[in-house]
């Protein structure tokens, strides 16, 4: 054994410090769900502020009237939740069309965008407005970097509509 | 003298944790699990599982979605955060956090692809911590059987490595983070900040539609107009997170080094809180316990308090 290769592998893992860390970061890295994603909870890879793009986009909920609704008093949920769950269905469409989740237009994306809205817990805000909710809509705002300065436009994808505040 | 060989100079120091030091981060730990347990009733499903519960395990932790179980785990809980700060049989209430915190942090990240990472980083420390322990029930077993004598190498013991264990979890968090920057920016990470403004626009964006209102200090509204208007300003002020993040597992080296990277991760925390509304507080409060030592600064303040006062009945006493 003694002057074994295997001797010398074992010399150098001695050798290697931070066992436990570089193991919990391969782990962490390479832990995956079955949709690809490496969120094995409690691992993952910590995606937040990753990759930063010259465009991005966020999502609020309105009225029927467009008029913005405050969502997590409304419905319990803050606004990037929505954009999460919005991006789960869009990733599921675009894996089953076969295309990037940009490509996902149209009928296909107002499809996304209505499966998001039904997510939603019934209001649980008591107030007049929320009451006499009719209709609910996703809006869309689109964010690019321009000269100096933030671009923004506004568009419905989706709307559901909803009877004295349920659905 | 002959020199240390590179893999010894790499090795990380043991560092001598006092007793009550340790009862003390075991105790602010505790307080910290048992504040941070989340009880709700609003994830009935779990419609797109993660982790266990995800095939091929597939484990159902609804049932921690009822806040009458919920209640009454919590209320079991208790003796074993007891135990555990005491520092008795240890493997044994960890597997119970621990599984209480696999459970909740599961559920909560199984709901449409809604994931948060803020309880992430107890349950991970919880996880080393019950992994470490279970390895010394082992050994001690084995000792008693074997008739052996159970000892530790180069001045480690339980305590001192339950500490760096946990250390450890922290530095792989922040390493895994900082690694991840590099391979989804493709290595650019520091040249794409410069797109940070369309991010800090969602982020702002997204807070003000939470509740239709927005309140900044005025330093963070400062950061968010200047990155817009001159993105080469963005690598000044976030690069050195990057770098914070890289060398966390610096803070392995020592108090000196780890109360310098703990301060530097918390700062950047702070940061993140109130520009990117990115709230990681339980990360800070793991920071403060394991990193900063707030258990071992507040013992020496407490030393130093005392000694003092002693001193200064001596001297009173001489005097008269």
């Amino acid at each position: 054994m003694k002057g074994s290769p295997l001797e010398g592998l074992l010399r150098v893992w001695r050798a290697v410090p931070l066992k436990l860390v570089l193991l919990l970061v391969v782990l962490s890295l390479g832990l995956k769900n079955p949709d690809g994603r490496a969120e094995y909870y409690p691992f993952s890879n910590y995606p937040m502020y990753s990759q930063f793009d010259e465009q991005d986009y966020y999502l609020y909920i309105a009225d029927q009237d467009g008029a913005p609704l405050p969502s997590k008093e409304t419905f319990r949920i803050t606004t990037p939740k929505i954009k999460k769950r919005f991006k789960s269905e869009l990733g599921a469409v675009a894996k089953r069309l076969g295309v990037k989740k940009r490509e996902v237009v149209g009928a296909e994306l107002q499809a996304v965008g209505v499966t998001t809205l039904l997510t939603l817990d019934k209001p649980v805000l008591n107030h007049p407005r929320v009451l006499a909710l009719t209709g609910l809509q996703l809006v869309y705002v689109d964010l690019r970097r321009g000269d100096g300065e933030i671009e923004a436009t506004e568009r419905t994808i989706a709307s559901i509509p909803m009877r004295g505040g349920a659905r | 003298m002959r020199p240390k060989r590179w893999g010894a100079l790499l090795q990380p120091p043991v560092v001598l944790y006092g007793r009550w030091e340790t009862v003390l981060m075991r105790l602010c730990f505790s307080v910290l699990l048992w504040f941070n347990l989340p009880a709700f009733d609003k994830f009935p499903e779990q419609p797109t599982p993660v982790g266990l519960a995800a095939p091929p395990l597939g484990i159902d932790f609804t049932f921690v979605n009822d806040p009458a179980t919920m209640a009454i785990l919590k209320t079991w809980l208790l003796p074993f955060l007891v135990i555990y700060i005491a520092g008795y049989l240890r493997w044994l209430p960890l597997l119970y956090m621990l599984g209480l915190s696999l459970a909740v942090g599961t559920l909560k990240n199984s709901q449409h692809g809604e994931i948060s990472h803020r309880f992430q980083i107890i349950s991970m420390i919880l996880m080393v911590q019950c992994g470490w322990h279970l390895v010394c029930a082992g050994r001690w077993l084995y000792a008693r059987v074997s008739g052996r004598r159970y000892q530790f190498h180069h001045g480690w013991n339980v305590d001192r490595m339950e500490v760096f264990v946990s250390q450890s979890a922290i530095a792989a968090i922040y390493l895994t983070t900082a690694i991840t920057k590099m391979i989804r920016s493709g290595g650019g990470w520091l040249w794409q900040i410069q797109n940070v403004g369309v991010d800090l626009q969602k982020t702002w964006g997204q807070d003000y539609y939470n509740t239709l209102s927005q309140d900044a200090p005025a330093w963070a509204i400062w950061i968010k107009d200047t990155v817009t208007t001159h993105p080469w300003v963005a690598v000044v002020i976030f690069g050195p997170g990057l770098l914070a993040e890289f060398g966390a597992v610096i803070g392995l080296y020592g108090r000196g080094k780890a109360l310098l990277v703990g301060i530097a991760l918390v700062v950047l925390h702070i940061g993140a809180i109130t520009v990117m509304k990115l709230e990681f507080e339980q990360n800070i409060y793991c920071l403060l316990i394991f990193f900063v030592n707030v258990p071992f600064l507040s013992l020496a303040g407490l030393r130093w308090a005392l000694a003092r006062s002693r001193g200064r009945t001596q001297s009173l006493r001489s005097a008269k």
